[in-house]
């Protein structure tokens, strides 16, 4: 595999990530750095995942959230979702949301970047520890990131990517020089 | 009275574009997916617009449009999508689509669009 690959995922993923995290609209309290995989395995979080394929490779992201523990109510405080008897479905469907727009944003860069994928909607996995599924389907890359809020672990992504067969030496991840204009997110384009 | 029909499978989406909307004195309905967009627009003469996702289940956004299209049915719709690829957003000019919205949705940018098209 293009060893590049490696470099330009982790460039995507992070990209994403902080896209993602704009639209909560809170990062100045936040801090996020890549991560190692063993850290999202000790926490046991929750995964969504959301898939991109395309004729030459496949990739799945995933969104590593608590559900019931301290992180969860810090995270639950931060995006201010609704409480009372929803509360935990309202939470869900946020941390759905928010995963697509982490894949809807790579699925952009990659778009950029002359790819012709097509986009997955997000699924909650039922099982925990999500990467370790991950690893017994032997992804060709990976790389993780995380978001720390007052040091304390709040929220995780991973970025898989499998080549499809035919393809391992000659497929070759490319990202814009520079990030995607996200400026015109949010307006209304008339056709 | 004019309405907007909001059909996304997130109702974290539907919530919040909703409650823009009917914070800025606009009538809304939501769908939570194509079949159920395509039902309420069958029924509701009074929709004027629908703001609608593209990657959804049952029914994907798009697939919707198409069949509102073949269905002879005058109604603007814009499409509220984390998608922007050209073609697909081509696949949407050629249903009729009549504008394109990248997630997230900003209410300010697109409230006099909105307004525009349901005069």
């Amino acid at each position: 595999m293009n060893p590049a690959n490696h470099k330009n995922l982790a460039t995507i993923l992070g990209q994403s990530f902080n896209e993602m995290l704009s639209s909560i609209g809170k990062q100045q309290t936040l801090s996020i750095s890549t991560v190692e995989k063993k850290l999202i395995q000790s926490l046991g979080f929750k995964s969504v995942m959301c898939s991109i394929a395309s004729s030459s490779f496949k990739l799945n992201m995933l969104l590593h959230f608590p559900l019931d523990n301290l992180a969860a109510s810090h995270f639950i405080a931060l995006i201010n979702v609704d409480a009372g008897k929803d509360a935990q479905q309202h939470y869900l469907d946020y941390i759905s949301e928010l995963t697509n727009s982490l894949c809807g944003t790579a699925n952009r860069i990659l778009g950029v970047c002359g790819f012709s994928t097509g986009m997955s909607t997000p699924v909650t996995l039922q099982i925990t520890n999500s990467t370790l599924h991950m690893d017994a389907i032997t992804p060709g890359s990976e790389v993780h990131i995380g978001c720390f809020l007052n040091g304390g672990p709040l929220i995780f992504a991973s970025l898989y990517l499998f080549i499809n067969q035919g393809f391992e030496n000659n497929l070759l991840i490319t990202v814009p020089e520079v990030g995607i204009a996200t400026e015109n997110s949010g307006e209304l384009e008339f056709f | 009275m004019a309405k907007v029909l909001v059909v996304d499978d997130s109702s974290t989406v539907r919530n919040e574009v909703s409650g823009f909307l009917i914070a800025n004195g606009i009538d809304v309905d939501t769908a939570i997916d194509g079949v159920d967009g395509l039902s309420k627009i069958g029924r509701d003469p009074n929709l004027k617009l629908v703001i609608c996702d593209v990657n959804m289940p049952n029914m994907d956004g798009l697939t919707m449009v198409e069949k509102v299209k073949a269905s002879g049915k005058s109604i603007s719709i814009i499409m509220l999508t984390t998608e922007s690829n050209p073609s697909m957003k081509q696949r949407g000019k050629d249903a009729g689509v009549k504008g394109w919205i990248v997630k997230p949705f900003n209410g300010a940018a697109t409230l006099e669009g909105i307004k525009k098209l349901i005069m």
